[in-house]
């Protein structure tokens, strides 16, 4: 299992190299899907100005289905699918696949590791994070921790909601343009901090970037929102 | 002239070669069509909401049809300038007997042709199942129709080969065409009737001329455009496409002076 690993690791190293060898490709496929999420969130903001519901999905509901999906197509791009299509276009057809036949490996494991991309699992950030309050799950949680507060605002601008099997409400004030959020359930965040907290010394400063980096990523359609549907 | 015909027919063969890439295809975007049709019926019904910003069910369900038809003869899909530029293939283009710039185009044409001949039984198809609630005009808007979607189509065709253009100054441009025919369509009302927008950002892209790609073809296809407007969009279409083709034509031109093919 550990070799899987190691070899996994390495070829993410040199994905990082290759991509980091022409940003436009990466910058252009973040844009891409920053555009994707705006334009997903006009949709889905349209669909639910005329519905309270969709089949007994709500705005928040949907929103969260849309980005979880998402986040798994993230995952799948970033580790598996350029070696996955490779074996269908390539490897087959050429004959390339004798290489990985070879390798004192399983030949389908390696294959299908052997393609990463590092710029969808960025897209898989945004996704996880940019879409609504329901999908700021993660960024709830690393404020959270971060920060032991427990807020803020509830009035006639604040949009609510409630994700029964999370445990959590999560409230968003767009009165500001900036999100707030409000944590009813502190089981999860709790117990994640005790324990991630006395085991690695790092994990603090780490809580602290990953808090920064979802609240940046959740402006795009923050804004976008504010501009078209609050400050109009 | 009997050489570009030559040329169109030579392309549309070399197009039709693999025809189940294109059916498999055009049946993938068959499902984007019923995921729309189930969404709005849905919000249209459970909502009993009979029209949203004049657009009734039946209107919208016929935007969605229209659209379709519409992205299935994008030109976007079609042209290979920036990637023939980038890899040197162009080299090709430019010794040979026929005017550089109308190679392109006439593979394009001949795409969309295919296109659309493949694409009638798959309407049929959609007709079958949602008949009660797309709309069918009459002869004389199928033709106000048709000649809406040709301008429409090279207004699109211009615009793109404007950002093909730009592979001979700044490289593959790939990634940045698929970016700007994302943003386009969403301009364009490609996924959403602009009247369903909010109203600041409906009036921006009113402004725009990218909806003369999606939502004018389609307005004109519903009845929503009188015949005497109709002149006038067209006018203001060919005056887009006169602009469009100005920028085009001197990317291209002050393009090509820097462009060098090597061979060995």
């Amino acid at each position: 299992m550990k070799k899987y690993f190691k070899t996994l690791y390495v070829f993410c190293k040199n994905a990082y190299i290759r991509d980091k060898s022409i940003p436009g490709f990466v910058i252009g496929g973040v844009i891409f899907e920053l555009i994707e999420i705006t334009v997903t969130v006009v949709m889905f903001n349209v669909i639910f100005d005329n519905t309270k519901s969709l089949g007994g999905w709500n705005f928040y509901q949907t929103l969260f289905l849309y980005a979880f999906v998402k986040v798994i197509f993230a995952l799948n791009n970033t580790f598996f699918k350029g070696g996955v299509q490779s074996l269908a276009r390539e490897m087959i057809r050429q004959g390339t696949l004798d290489f990985h036949l070879t390798k004192p490996m399983h030949s389908l494991i390696l294959l299908i590791i052997s393609k990463p991309r590092i710029y969808p699992l960025i897209n898989g950030f945004f996704r996880s994070d940019t879409c609504h309050p329901s999908s700021n799950f993660l960024a709830c949680i690393f404020d959270y921790i971060q920060s032991d507060f427990v807020c803020l605002s509830s009035n006639h601008n604040t949009d609510s909601c409630f994700l029964a099997n999370q445990g959590l409400g999560i409230t968003r004030n767009y009165e500001s343009g900036i999100s707030v959020y409000a944590l009813s359930s502190q089981n999860v965040p709790t117990l994640l901090k005790n324990h991630f907290a006395n085991r690695f010394p790092g994990f603090n400063c780490f809580i602290c970037a990953g808090s920064y980096f979802y609240r940046a990523t959740a402006r795009p359609a923050d804004f976008f929102h504010y501009f078209c549907y609050t400050s109009i | 002239m009997k050489k570009y015909w030559v040329y169109f027919l030579v392309s549309l063969k070399s197009e039709s070669t693999y025809k189940a890439d294109f059916i498999l295809s055009m049946a993938a975007d068959l499902v984007f069509f019923f995921i729309n049709f189930i969404v709005w019926k849905t919000i249209y019904t459970t909502g009993n909401i009979s029209s949203i910003d004049n657009y009734t069910l039946t209107n919208t369900v016929t935007y969605f049809f229209i659209t379709n038809l519409i992205f299935r003869l994008e030109t976007s899909n079609f042209l290979w300038l920036g990637y023939s530029i980038w890899d040197g293939y162009f080299t090709n283009d430019l010794v040979k007997p026929w005017h550089v710039k109308l190679t392109d185009p006439l593979l394009c044409y001949a795409d969309m042709f295919l296109n659309l001949l493949l694409y009638i039984p798959l309407m049929l198809f959609i007709l079958i199942f949602t008949h009660s609630y797309v709309m069918l005009p009459g002869f004389t808007q199928i033709i106000y129709f048709a000649i809406t979607l040709i301008l429409s189509l090279t207004f699109g065709m211009i615009i793109n080969l404007s950002f093909h253009s730009l592979t001979f100054y700044f490289g593959d441009q790939e990634n940045n065409i698929g970016i700007f025919n994302y943003i386009i369509a969403f301009l364009a009302g490609g996924f959403l009737p602009l009247a369903f927008l909010p109203e600041a950002l409906g009036r921006i892209l009113h402004i725009l001329p990218f909806r003369f790609l999606f939502e004018v073809p389609v307005n004109v296809y519903l009845g929503k455009v009188g015949i005497d407007q109709l002149i006038g969009i067209w006018g203001q279409m060919i005056i887009w496409m006169f602009v469009f083709y100005l920028v085009y034509h001197y990317l291209f031109k002050f393009g090509l002076r820097r462009y060098s093919g090597v061979g060995r």
